[in-house]
């Protein structure tokens, strides 16, 4: 049944542009990792090579994701939403600190096993329950004047997406908490809404934003919210990442340092060089005209994701399709966006960029989904 | 939930896909100018941070010149000495600190004063450290100017001493202690009002005050040479470039320094050495005849150029203690002294000149021929002026020019002062340099006073009275002046007239740390003026001089020496009476009364070469108590100190390369 379905070559099926753009990040991601580690003394000089295993790894989940028939993700939609919560719970009773917050589970022990974040399989999970609400609640526009979604119908996607929002932010995790509430509005963003609905929603957003500020928001969340605000006011203390990833990014001017010749990278400027700060050392060394090929290549994979969604055969489909851009976009503005100051600094990896196993799976795992999409368009009718 | 029916809902969402691709390319064209905005507009500003960043300067240290006698000998140089440090916030109070004090051997007091301060800082930053983990921690002095052996014993404990650290600054010293303390002063560290000054002078354009720029930490120069000569001796200190990176690590690898931008490196100027015209063995000459005397001075000077070579003040402190900074005890001691230890006397302090002023009233005399050197005077002891008796030591009787030099006969000196009158006596002693300062060009001087009918006028209402004539030609009243005007002055009588600068700075020579240092500038003489004497007026005064110490009953002739031909005058100057004065324990009231005890002269006195003048306050008789110190001096250079020197300047030659010298 798996197979059965797909009953074109593998050459025609495939989504050739997709692959080869996620391709080419994976390979740049390398690439510029063994530059932004190469300052390293021990454990750090050799992410690059564990990076490929990652890459392997996620592939391989790639190729077995696209290959399973995805209206089975969307039958089980409901059950892997309820494992993927679970874990999220779980990490408060096994979870181990990392910077203060309690994201990871460890599996085989600490030395030998590895680790790995629920958090970011969650951002899958999500698209998938997601696209399975909207895809089992056809609500088609009714009357002259609109019609639509009313508040009452975004009760239920709001607490799914709700529950492990508010988990993930209690860890903290605030950059993983964003992405989430990022693919949800993406995703709801496809359903029509009544125009009285959206005006409520924002009146009630803005409200809930005085309570975060005042009630829910952390001290550091709070400063970073605060430096964003006003950049060079401390450049020390909360603003000193992101104050040095600009001067590297505008250190590397049009054309770059070259390859592994960024200053501030090789100078120790760059904290977190390997995880949130891998592009200012790929700006430094490939200067504007890199940068602004990366920005090209990640415009793409998201803008050919809403083509894979718009030519998708059912609702599911294109919602998750839509999910899953929603997912790399949200990534890479966010990261990009915190580096460069257009946003306050806030933990959020750069899709395939950044070092780290989850992440990596999580991004080609949701690639392995748009292909499985994008693959079937096709096939049923 | 059926798989068919479904697609016809899919166009719910049709409408949406192109305004969310229009979304994504909006929100990624904000990244895109983004960059362009860093990496194209504001790209020098990051690349000058960037650079700044990575690349800082560190200062090289200089070398404060070395200051020499006219011989060699080092009066003023830099030693090696220690400092230590800790890291408060890194160090072991429990295990490591109680090591380091018993290596560094501290008291129990100062031990708990240090720790409370340590405490106090490793708490502050390990607070800071909390809220912000790239907050810098710094290390804090323990003890300065440490000695090697300890140095020794912490680097044997190295290992069990952790985030403790010594460094090698170095250390002003004076190897002659308070022999030279007037003359060469001392230098300690500078403060911060010297560096406020300095910033307010570089605002305003003046740079002149200290030549090059200071920093906290620096010594500079407080008096004596160390301040006059400070342009020279601090030497300017030199800069380098380096690459640290983000954690202060040095980075010296060959791709690290070509971050570096030209000029890498300014090299130090190391301080010019200079070479005094004094002579340590001469001033420590001084130093012992005035073993027995508290409280004067000595200046010698050459007759012939005006070249100091020698500058005594007593009391005197050894000037180590200042670079090390004084406790407050030692300051308090110091500036109690009823003493006043920090005064130059010979040059910041006007004395009456008593008696040794009679040569230059003589001269007064004869050039103006008031009387001429066969004119007598009666001394009956007593001169009547109206209702006022002045005073002779003795009772001369008939006594001409020569006789009163040599007895010092006051009654025939009020008779030449009369003749004369006060103001052709002043313009002789202003010839001479009395009045003026001299120009010596280190420390404070003050100018004396020769009072003329002007001043009187002025300063008395217009009422001059004969009697301040009678005063000024024996040297009292009014006039005054300093020990190293005295010695200028008799210089002039011994070479007939020539009123030298005094000079002290013989050279400056470029430091001779590499082999021989050479003279880079070479002082002349410098001459003041030519005074127009007759010479056989000259002589007359000179030979009553010679009487003086030659003659029996010449005021000095029981203290003269065998060895040199000395001619001189003693003086004893009547101070001003006290009572009672604050900070003097009544107990030694009568030794402030006493007179001032002085002898000025010229030696040999056939062809002067030097001159001495002597002060020893509250000495008593001038014959009594500043001739014998004089004496010594004189004795001392022209039978031990000059031989000595001019055998060195001209080793024993062989019996071959001077056939001349042979008998």
């Amino acid at each position: 049944m798996i197979a059965g379905n797909v009953n074109t070559r593998a050459r025609d099926i495939i989504d050739w542009p997709l692959l080869i753009a996620v391709l080419l990040i994976g390979l740049v991601g390398v690439v510029n990792l063994y530059s932004a580690t190469s300052v390293a003394k021990g454990g750090l000089a050799d992410l690059y090579v564990t990076q490929i295993y990652w890459l392997v790894a996620g592939g391989i989940a790639a190729v077995v994701v696209a290959a399973i028939d995805y209206r089975h993700f969307e039958r089980l939609a409901y059950v892997i939403y309820g494992g993927g919560i679970l874990l999220l719970i779980l990490v408060f009773i096994l979870g181990r600190d990392i910077h203060g917050a309690a994201r990871w589970i460890d599996i085989g022990g600490k030395q030998r096993g590895f680790r790995f974040q629920p958090s970011e399989f969650m951002k899958i999970i999500l698209a998938i329950s997601l696209a399975k609400y909207l895809h089992d609640d056809p609500k088609v526009p009714v009357g002259p004047s609109g019609g639509g979604r009313t508040l009452k119908d975004l009760i239920v996607p709001a607490l799914l997406a709700g529950i492990p929002f508010a988990l993930v932010a209690k860890q903290p995790d605030l950059g993983t908490a964003l992405i989430l509430a990022g693919i949800f509005v993406s995703v709801m963003a496809l359903g029509k809404m009544r125009w009285q609905s959206l005006l409520t929603l924002t009146v009630g957003l803005s409200a809930f934003s005085w309570v975060a500020w005042n009630y829910i928001l952390h001290d550091y969340q709070k400063r970073r919210i605060y430096s964003f605000i006003n950049p060079e006011l401390d450049i020390r203390g909360a603003n000193w990442h992101s104050h040095h990833a600009r001067v590297a990014i505008g250190n590397g001017g049009l054309f770059g340092s070259g390859y592994m010749k960024g200053t501030q990278n090789h100078y120790l400027f760059l904290p977190e060089q390997q995880s949130d700060f891998p592009f200012p050392v790929f700006a430094e060394d490939w200067g504007l005209v890199g940068a602004l090929v990366m920005i090209g290549l990640y415009s793409f994979v998201v803008l050919w994701g809403i083509r894979i969604a718009s030519q998708a055969k059912d609702r599911f489909g294109a919602a998750l399709a839509i999910g899953i851009s929603a997912m790399v976009f949200w990534h890479a503005f966010f990261n990009i966006g915190m580096v460069t100051g257009v946003l306050p600094v806030v933990g959020v990896p750069l899709p395939l960029f950044s070092y780290g196993g989850s992440s990596v799976t999580t991004i080609l795992i949701g690639v392995g989904l748009l292909m499985n999409v994008s693959m079937r368009r096709n096939t049923f009718a | 939930m059926s798989l068919l029916g479904q697609r016809p809902d899919v166009g719910e969402f049709r409408k949406r896909y192109k305004w969310m691709a229009l979304t994504v390319l909006g929100l990624m064209s904000v990244l895109a100018f983004k960059l362009v905005h860093l990496q194209l507009l504001k790209h020098n500003d990051y690349a000058a941070i960037a650079h700044d960043n990575i690349v800082h300067r560190v200062t090289l240290a200089t070398s404060r010149g070395v200051v020499r006698d006219r011989s060699g000998v080092i009066l003023a140089a830099s030693r090696e000495s220690w400092n230590v440090y800790v890291v408060p916030a890194r160090l072991d109070l429990d295990k490591t600190w109680p090591r380091l004090a018993e290596v560094l051997g501290l008291g129990p007091v100062e031990r708990a004063t240090i720790e409370q301060r340590l405490r106090a800082q490793r708490d502050a930053d390990l607070t800071a450290l909390r809220t912000n983990p790239k907050h810098r921690i710094h290390e804090a002095i323990v003890r300065e100017d440490v000695s090697r052996d300890i140095i020794g014993s912490l680097e044997t404990r190295k290992a069990e001493l952790n985030a403790v650290n010594w460094i090698s600054v170095p250390m002003r010293y004076y190897p002659t202690k308070e022999l030279t303390f007037h003359l060469l002063g001392y230098v300690n560290e500078v403060s911060k009002e010297d560096l406020d000054a300095q910033t307010a002078a570089q605002q305003t354009g003046d740079k002149k005050e200290w030549g090059t720029t200071l920093q906290a930490g620096d010594r500079v120069g407080r008096s004596g040479i160390e301040r006059a000569w400070e342009a020279y001796l601090r030497g300017q200190r030199g800069w380098k470039k380096v690459v640290l990176d983000a954690r202060g690590n040095r980075r010296n690898g060959k791709e690290d320094l070509a971050q570096l931008d030209e000029p890498t490196e300014q090299s130090p100027v190391p301080g010019r050495d200079v070479r005094l015209t004094v002579d340590a063995d001469l001033i420590a000459s001084a130093r012992r005849a005035f073993a027995g005397q508290l409280a004067g001075s000595v200046v010698v000077v050459e007759v012939k150029t005006g070249r100091l070579l020698a500058l005594y003040s007593k009391p005197a402190i050894d000037p180590n203690d200042f670079v090390a900074g004084l406790t407050t005890k030692q300051a308090e001691g110091i500036l109690s002294n009823p003493l006043h230890p920090l005064i130059d006397k010979s040059m910041y302090e006007a004395y009456f000149p008593g008696s040794t002023m009679k040569p230059f009233s003589a001269l007064a005399a004869l050039q103006t021929n008031a009387i001429s050197q066969t004119s007598r005077e009666m001394c009956e002891h007593i001169y009547v002026l109206g209702k006022t008796r002045f005073k002779c030591e003795g009772f001369h009787g008939q006594t001409k020019l020569h006789e009163a030099i040599v007895h010092s006969c006051n009654i025939f000196f009020y008779h030449l002062g009369e003749k004369t009158g006060i103001d052709a006596m002043a313009a002789l002693a202003a010839d001479f340099g009395f009045g003026q300062r001299t120009g010596v060009g280190i420390n404070h001087e003050v100018p004396g006073l020769v009072p003329t009918k002007a001043w009187y006028n002025q300063h008395y209402g217009g009422q001059f009275r004969l009697g301040f004539t009678l005063n000024a030609a024996i040297g009292q009243g009014n006039t005054k002046v300093t020990v190293l005007q005295l010695a200028m002055a008799y210089a002039a009588l011994g070479n007939g007239g020539n009123l030298y600068a005094p000079q002290i700075v013989r050279s400056i020579e470029s430091p001779a740390t590499t082999g021989d240092g050479g003279v880079e500038i070479d002082f002349a003489p410098r001459l003041r003026r030519k005074i127009n004497l007759v010479p056989e007026n000259l002589r007359a005064v000179l030979d009553g001089m010679h009487g003086v110490v030659n003659e029996p009953g010449g005021t000095a002739y029981k203290e003269r020496t065998t060895k040199v031909d000395v001619a001189g005058k003693t003086g004893t100057a009547q101070v001003s009476k006290i009572n009672n004065k604050a900070g003097i324990d009544p107990r030694s009231i009568w030794y402030f009364n006493r007179d001032h005890a002085w002898f000025a002269g010229v030696a040999p006195y056939d062809d002067p070469e030097i001159a001495v003048a002597v002060l020893v306050e509250h000495g008593g008789g001038g014959g009594h108590n500043a001739a014998p110190i004089a004496m010594r001096v004189l004795e001392d250079w022209f039978t031990k100190i000059k031989p000595a020197r001019e055998q060195a300047s001209h080793p024993k030659p062989s019996a071959a390369a001077l056939p001349a010298s042979k008998p």
